[in-house]
């Protein structure tokens, strides 16, 4: 698997006007027209379409650049003052020992608790977009996922296509209960929920803790497909260096609330 | 009408006395509940009474409106008392008072000004009686409804924050929830609605009946009384739900429990 190779742009922190971006409509929500493509049934290799944005446009322009999505200063009880980038269809892994506070950096990044700093998706600051939207683009995938009806396929608003596929299950999984769902298949599953919500930035808490070696790779691949298609960013907490050797371009090392150090993969 | 002396009521107190001492050997702790429980019945009925027979002798609508608030605020009082999980600060009271104004005032002015017709509307040996059962039921259904939200909020905060992961908003996270809770703040006054006359006959209707008033006139009034009764209730739950659900969430639709108090 080829490492992400769209980490180049991660430096000037211009703030663009609301709506600038192609793929930012006037109001801040992201313009769905690729979703109708991402869902429908197509060959494989176009499950995730190159999506036109903002910094594939400027680099062609050679207008300045915005930062995907940064992070300036954030803290909360267990945080303290955290800053940090990622760029478009970037992967860094965070990591730290348990209870360092990388749950709490993720749900503060979500936006679920009360949290002090700024943090901005294409420019723009969190406080321009409506809760929902930002925390259905600035999507948290929580280390044990919750079910709440009988069927899988209640948890769908729409209609999963090939994410299934790609993560090992046919279309039957739809109708399978919830209750007898193993442990590892919740989470493959709480992931393809997560993506049919068409996320920009993914903040996945050890996605792939309960996989045998087989489905961590199908997660790996899927993760890294959808980020180069979508021009997504990916804040992944794990610990296995195998797997942050395989998939990051950088690691954010996360010890008493504290952002410690950036190594180089 | 037979009145009754001291001496019939400390007859009927002797069953409670018995049932107290009964008890001592299966729950000590009960005895004591329930004889401190009589003794406030004897004592808040009988200040009542008083405080009612003053008032039919000068019915101004200042005093009926002291009166009324002064009950507002019990009720309001007994809403928060009873909550597992209130809302802390000046919230866990007001929700339920403000709830409790808006629906049982409303629908007993309604049932004075336009139903009764009385000349003036406010006289207490209406508005009073009126008011109370109204603000009991209310109290009721508004003090369940509460108890079980929050704790319902509580007990499924990852569900609902599992909802908002994926971008759902505050009311759809909540929305199976409110459901349940609007439903267990009714059923009293439906399941009422639903056996009154077959298996019970309700208090007031039997009052007048003990009173000697003719069986269908009473019939008629606790009728009336029902019906307003499910609309105040109703209407103070709705009320307090969504007062209580937008408190559970802040502006930017984050689930607060932390805005609750154990």
């Amino acid at each position: 698997m080829s490492r992400s190779t769209r980490s180049g742009v991660t430096s000037c922190n211009t703030h663009a006007p609301a709506g600038q971006g192609i793929a930012v409509r006037k109001d801040g929500r992201y313009d769905g027209r690729f979703g109708a493509r991402f869902f429908s049934s197509s060959p494989a290799s176009a499950v995730f379409p190159r999506v036109f944005t903002r910094q594939s446009f400027h680099s062609t322009k050679g207008r300045q650049r915005v930062t995907f999505f940064e992070v300036r200063h954030l803290s909360r009880p267990g945080l303290k003052a955290i800053s940090f980038s990622l760029a478009a269809g970037e992967l860094v892994c965070l990591s730290g020992p348990s209870g360092a506070g990388k749950t709490l950096l993720l749900r503060a990044l979500a936006d679920l608790d009360l949290n002090q700093g700024e943090v901005l998706l294409e420019g723009r600051p969190r406080e321009q977009y409506p809760p929902t939207e930002w925390r259905r683009l600035v999507a948290y995938l929580p280390a044990e996922s919750r079910w709440w009806s009988a069927t899988v396929g209640e948890h769908f608003d729409s209609r999963p296509g090939e994410l299934l596929q790609r993560l090992g299950f046919s279309s039957a999984v739809l109708d399978w209960r919830v209750d007898r769902l193993s442990s590892g298949e919740k989470q493959r599953l709480a992931l393809a929920r997560l993506l049919t919500r068409e996320p920009r930035v993914l903040l996945l808490d050890e996605p792939s803790a309960n996989l045998d070696a087989a489905n961590a790779r199908r997660v790996e691949e899927l993760v890294v497909d959808y980020l180069q298609g979508r021009d997504a960013a990916c804040l992944w907490v794990t610990h296995a260096s195998d797997q942050i050797e395989r998939l990051a371009s950088r690691v954010l090392y996360l010890a008493d609330g504290r952002l410690r150090q950036e190594l180089a993969a | 009408m037979i009145h009754l002396s001291v001496a019939d009521l400390s007859l009927a107190a002797l069953l409670v006395l018995a049932l107290a001492l009964t008890s001592l050997r299966v729950y000590p702790g009960m005895a004591r509940q329930l004889l401190v429980a009589a003794l406030r019945t004897a004592i808040q009925l009988t200040l009542i009474g008083l405080v009612l027979k003053a008032l039919f002798a000068n019915a101004s609508l200042l005093w009926v409106s002291l009166l009324s608030l002064a009950m507002l605020a019990v009720a309001g009082h007994e809403v928060m008392a009873r909550q597992h999980r209130r809302f802390a600060g000046s919230w866990g009271y007001a929700i339920g008072v403000v709830s409790m104004f808006v629906s049982s005032f409303t629908v007993a002015v309604f049932a004075l000004v336009v139903v009764v017709g009385n000349q003036p509307w406010y006289q207490p040996q209406y508005a009073i009686p009126l008011l109370g059962m109204l603000l009991g039921n209310t109290m009721n259904g508004i003090a369940l409804a509460l108890d079980r939200l929050t704790q319902s909020a509580w007990e499924q905060r990852e569900v609902i924050e599992a909802r908002l992961m994926l971008g759902y908003s505050a009311t759809e996270s909540v929305s199976d929830i409110r459901q349940q809770v609007f439903r267990s703040g009714l059923i009293p006054i439906v399941n009422a609605m639903a056996a009154a006359g077959v298996v019970s006959l309700p208090g007031m209707m039997t009052g007048q009946i003990l009173a000697g008033a003719e069986p269908v006139e009473a019939v008629k009034y606790q009728i009336l009384i029902m019906f307003l009764i499910a609309g105040g209730a109703g209407f103070g739950t709705l009320a307090a739900v969504q007062l209580a659900v937008r408190r559970l969430f802040d502006e930017r639709q984050r689930l607060r429990l932390d805005r609750l108090r154990k």
